[in-house]
């Protein structure tokens, strides 16, 4: 498993995060937890990472960014994830959002925010979905009206994770209206604390509050901040994708399951069922990392491998579910508790395929690839 | 070891030969020294890589080729490297426990033995021991023909005091293992391919309610179902060729390409319709294949169940770095079982 561009390095930074998150742990700061990229915030953490040169890590250095590969960064986040790190404050931005706007954005644009994504003070939610959407992205009822000035912004935005926390938001607006749902749509970077933006909690099933409801009513964006170029936001929007299918969070959400899992079989010596079981996970980790290594290599090739993220999402998701499954095999899981591993798991497990395309999206969008081919 | 530089040569030339068919077909191989690629020239083989015999054993299960390759080629490689190889069909069986052969014959029933009919040597592979040369043709030696699934030889053969003899210098019982793995592993994705070509050209071309197929969303689903496990197996076989020292990259090749062949043969009958389920129609050559392949030498379960009992045993930590690590990394003491 050579993965030649910065092996060593990779192994170097694993260490690195790995001493992090046990000093935190140990120290009672944080407790692991699965889905910690979109349930555990904690700001202090995220800022002590940027002080690493741990976040916006592929960035180049004139924006704050640590100039590395997308390889390099992947063993960074895979350990994060394992360790189950309060990362959710910098995630949607240094992920995908960063990348997007050194992609697409104005000199100006990317002065002003890159350098505050790669500081941990920039803290990004998406508004993407809308009330009446569903898993159809593209069928954006917000719009931005060209004025004096910049753009105004009337709509609703829907399961808005992180938004209460915010500083800015990616919105996805109707720029014109034309022919096809996929035309005149635009890309914006919003200021959450603009005289007309409204954060309403949506609390999930868990009882947990990470969604929200997002207003926008008269939100005048300056000119500058719109991303690319207007009415083109889709092509770039599906780019951007295959930055937020194709990561490690798809397989590791449910992580901390995986390492109970782990230990309570090592604890059933005459289980052959359970070994065989937990054998074929071991597998599909293993080569979920391998895909995770593919999509991130690809990126660093300059590429937008939009149907391996998708594959990668699909399988990945298949898996976190799969894992919790398992546990629930050893009886370990008889009335399982709020803030038991394997609990915090289950509850959280509904939004693993739902987040960043639905399965049978995804399907969709690889079955279409295939009809083409 | 990187991909083979041939790879596109190696498929051409088989799907030529595939192409002109026929029983001819395994003498045309032997000819061109395809199953001999990946060996020594110096000791009688073609030379090249194994990833070149990988590409070679891939390519003819694509096409739904069944042939002594992946038998015949290991046990070339067993028998090459104590000595020099001459012609004959070899091949190869795995066993739990070494016979007893202190006199220097044996008596045992060997079940599932690969194309012993066709062979003229077998050899041997238990833990622990030498592996041992057994003369097909010794008169003390009956053959009762058992087919598998695929309607290939798997031969129960009767040694009854059969003078056998001991490779010295040859691999290791692990290392002979792990080959056979590798070798099974790139005949499933192989086999997956084919399924995976033929049934999207089926769904494509074939009309139903005035449209292809594939306009019908549950079909369209299906074959991203397909291409999804198709993804999953490559992936794994990059990562077994790729990562040889790494311990469990066999067994990862194994399972994910079994569970590739199992979802990827029923989804191809399911879109086929009764026209997959005819003996004409070619689809049964290869999710037959697909069957019995993805089991060979030792079950999906099997693999599983050793590959979880030391993940087990290591603990999350390890089983992380093991997977995480690159190979070098890896000490000996941590891949001990």
């Amino acid at each position: 498993m050579d993965h030649t561009p910065g092996t060593d390095s990779c192994a170097e930074l694993r260490t690195q995060v790995r001493e992090l998150t046990a000093e935190w742990r140990d120290a009672g700061r944080y407790t692991p937890r699965s889905d910690s990229w979109l349930r555990s915030f904690d700001l202090e953490f995220s800022k002590e990472l940027a002080a690493r040169g741990l976040i916006a890590m592929t960035y180049p250095e004139e924006f704050g960014g640590a100039g590395r590969t997308n390889v390099e960064r992947l063993a960074v986040t895979e350990e994060l994830l394992r360790a189950g790190a309060p990362v959710a404050a910098h995630w949607i931005g240094d992920r995908q959002i960063g990348p997007a706007v050194l992609r697409h954005g104005t000199r100006r644009l990317q002065q002003e925010i890159v350098p505050r994504i790669a500081s941990g003070e920039a803290v990004f939610c998406l508004g993407m979905s809308e009330p009446e959407a569903g898993s159809d992205l593209a069928s954006v009822k917000t719009t931005a009206e060209q004025v004096e000035g910049g753009w105004l912004v009337n709509g609703h935005k829907i399961w808005t994770t992180q938004a209460h926390h915010a500083t800015h938001a990616y919105l996805l607006a109707r720029t014109t209206r034309g022919e096809r749902k996929h035309d005149g749509l635009s890309e914006f970077i919003v200021d959450m604390d603009t005289k007309g933006v409204t954060v309403t909690p949506i609390v999930d099933l868990a009882g947990e509050h990470h969604f929200n409801e997002v207003r926008f009513e008269s939100v005048l964006v300056p000119a500058h901040r719109i991303l690319g170029e207007a009415d083109q936001g889709w092509k770039q929007v599906v780019e951007q994708l295959s930055f937020e299918r194709g990561g490690a969070e798809r397989a590791l959400s449910s992580y901390p399951v995986l390492v109970e899992l782990i230990a309570e079989t090592a604890r059933r010596r005459n289980d052959r069922e359970l070994h065989a079981l937990l054998g074929s996970l071991v597998a599909r980790l293993a080569v979920l990392r391998r895909l995770c290594f593919d999509v991130a290599g690809a990126m660093d090739a300059g590429q937008a491998p939009v149907q391996q993220a998708a594959a990668l999402k699909y399988l990945g998701n298949a898996f976190e579910h799969d894992v919790i499954e398992a546990l629930r095999r050893t009886d370990l899981c008889q009335d399982p508790s709020f803030d038991g591993v394997f609990g915090q798991a289950l509850l959280a497990s509904p939004a693993f395929s739902l987040r960043g395309g639905s399965a049978e999206v995804l399907l969709s969008l690889i079955a279409r690839q295939e009809a083409r081919s | 070891m990187s991909r083979s530089e041939y790879i596109d040569e190696l498929r051409n030339l088989i799907d030529d030969l595939a192409a002109a068919g026929g029983p001819g077909l395994w003498a045309g191989l032997v000819e061109l020294g395809l199953p001999r690629v990946g060996l020594d020239e110096d000791r009688g083989g073609s030379g090249g890589s194994f990833d070149d015999l990988l590409v070679v054993v891939e390519s003819l299960a694509g096409h739904g080729i069944g042939v002594p390759i992946i038998e015949a080629s290991t046990a070339d490689w067993v028998l090459g490297q104590a000595g020099r190889l001459d012609d004959g069909l070899s091949t190869v069986l795995l066993l739990d426990a070494a016979p007893d052969a202190v006199s220097g014959t044996v008596d045992a029933e060997l079940s599932s033995v690969p194309w012993a009919r066709d062979a003229t040597r077998l050899v041997l592979c238990a833990p622990g021991v030498t592996p041992l040369l057994v003369d097909l043709g010794d008169a003390t030696v009956t053959l009762r023909k058992v087919d598998n699934l695929a309607g290939e030889p798997r031969d129960t053969v009767v040694l009854a005091g059969t003078p056998v003899t001991a490779v010295e210098g040859a691999p290791a019982y692990g290392e002979v293992r792990e080959r056979l793995a590798l070798l099974w592993s790139a005949a499933v994705l192989g086999a997956a391919h084919g399924a995976y070509r033929l049934t999207r050209t089926y769904v494509s071309e074939r009309k139903q309610f005035g449209a292809p197929l594939l306009k019908i969303p549950a079909v369209a689903g299906n074959l991203a179902r397909m291409r999804v496990q198709l993804v999953q197996a490559d992936a794994a076989l990059a990562l077994a060729r790729e990562a040889a020292p790494l311990t469990g990259a066999d067994e990862i090749a194994r399972i994910t390409t079994a569970a590739a062949a199992t979802e990827i043969a029923r989804i191809a009958h399911q879109l086929h319709g009764a026209m997959g389920i005819t003996q004409e129609y070619p689809l049964h050559r290869l999710t037959r294949r697909l069957w019995s392949w993805r089991d060979a030498v030792a079950s999906e379960r099997s693999w599983a169940e050793s590959l979880g009992m030391r993940a087990a045993d290591v603990g999350e930590s390890a089983v992380w770095t093991r997977i995480t690590a690159p190979s070098r990394a890896i000490n000996d003491e941590e891949c001990e079982r």
